[in-house]
């Protein structure tokens, strides 16, 4: 059995997911639900809100990912695809299965780390599931941590407290990009695979 | 500070330019190429001057060689001119795309329309320029094709129409390893989006870069010194 499957949304960076995790596990794309074989399902990151969830119901994943115990890992906009919304797009629903809606972040040109896009590898805190270590961002909207009781990961962005990752049961959502983090992003996303 | 790594390229080949003139062969672009060892490296930027100019498409071939062997994200640039050739780049192992010839100005629909696919967060635009008269100016085309902009009207538009971040490269400083041009941060206005300062980067200048938090500009992209760090 294909061990991991990456949802083939265009404008997203599927093709970084897929070599960082080729050489150790078998891995593949997927283009509509009624051929997933995997366990484990990815989002990709790297595109618009809009484009992304208009992607993910033309083809039918609303639906699947609301029904599947799959284990499912949302990556950037993958990660807000999976909240209630995005500022990015107002009038496009998230699925809605990890909390909070994504917002602007409001760029603070007085502290570190205040520009927007906000880029580059930033420490992250250890959180019950996931250990500390470094994450690569590269995004403009963000989920606020105020309101989220899932398991997450905080970090302080242009002044506010964001979640950078959330995990509900089988539903994982990560802010930062593991296959773009060098070798410590790619044994977080193995081992998040393989648990 | 963040690291870049720029890494120039023509067909199949790592190559070096002087001043966007006379590349010369650094290694052969093959298989089994790797990125430059340094474990600063935080994110690489994948350029093709030579596309813009003569009109071709952009080195995809590289890309795919460069990807396949890195799990930093890569900037990819050189010839992208459509919301086609930009999508196949990301398809391809691109994170984001540099667009510098595509773009003026007074024509922004690239940009414009690349936004509502991949978002601001993805598009990186260069800001190439020569002194002239006192003036910074800037050049499309590898430094041939002057734009009548200047460096700060440039960078204020880019940021307006939708960019996420930009690359400012003086082109005579490029390759001689004498140190950045500083002051062109100077003339900048404040920007709420991320500013990447390259070319010239010297030996001096890269051991220190953590010494540089202060400065006006949020990462700093080196490429000629990285040619002592390959295998």
């Amino acid at each position: 059995m294909t061990m991991v499957e990456i949802v083939n949304v265009e404008g997203t960076n599927r093709r970084n997911l897929f070599n960082c995790l080729k050489n150790n596990i078998d891995v593949d794309f997927v283009d509509d639900p009624s051929s997933v074989k995997a366990s484990t399902l990815i989002l990709p990151g790297v595109s618009h809100f809009g484009h992304y969830i208009d992607f993910l119901d033309a083809h039918g994943w609303r639906e699947f990912l609301l029904n599947t115990d799959r284990k499912i890992i949302g990556i950037c906009s993958g990660y807000h695809a999976l909240c209630s919304g995005s500022e990015e797009s107002p009038r496009h629903k998230g699925i809605g299965l990890l909390q909070g809606q994504a917002k602007l972040i409001k760029a603070d040109l007085s502290c570190t780390n205040g520009k927007v896009p906000h880029v580059g590898i930033r420490h992250l805190p250890k959180c019950n599931s996931i250990e500390q270590g470094k994450g690569y961002f590269v995004h403009s909207y963000g989920v606020l941590a105020d309101g989220i009781e899932n398991e997450s990961q905080i970090i302080k962005i242009a002044q506010s407290q964001y979640a950078v990752s959330q995990i509900n049961k089988n539903i994982i959502g990560l802010q930062y990009h593991p296959e773009l983090s060098g070798e410590d992003g790619k044994h977080l996303l193995l081992e998040l695979i393989s648990r | 500070m963040r690291l870049v790594c720029r890494i120039e390229v023509k067909n199949n080949w790592v190559v070096k330019g002087v001043q966007y003139e006379g590349v010369g062969k650094v290694l052969a672009l093959d298989k089994g190429y790797r990125i430059p060892s340094n474990d600063k490296i935080e994110e690489v930027i994948l350029l093709d001057l030579t596309r813009s100019v003569f009109g071709l498409p952009p080195n995809f071939m590289a890309l795919e060689i460069v990807a396949e062997n890195t799990n930093l994200p890569i900037t990819f640039g050189g010839g992208i001119d459509s919301v086609e050739a930009a999508l196949k780049a990301f398809e391809l192992g691109a994170s984001k795309v540099y667009l510098n010839s595509s773009v003026t100005v007074n024509e922004t629909s690239l940009v414009n329309e690349l936004v509502k696919i991949v978002g601001r967060q993805a598009i990186t635009i260069g800001c190439e320029y020569r002194i002239e008269n006192g003036q910074r100016m800037c050049y499309g085309e590898a430094g041939r094709e002057p734009f009548q902009e200047t460096l700060t009207d440039r960078a204020i538009a880019m940021n307006a129409c939708g960019a996420g971040e930009i690359v400012v490269s003086h082109i005579e400083s490029d390759g001689i390893e004498k140190g950045f041009d500083w002051e062109c941060l100077d003339e900048l206005p404040p920007l709420p989006i991320p500013i990447i300062l390259a070319s010239g980067g010297s030996q001096a200048e890269l051991d220190k870069i953590q010494g540089y938090e202060s400065m006006k500009c949020e990462a700093l992209c080196f490429s000629k010194v990285f040619n002592n760090d390959y295998g």
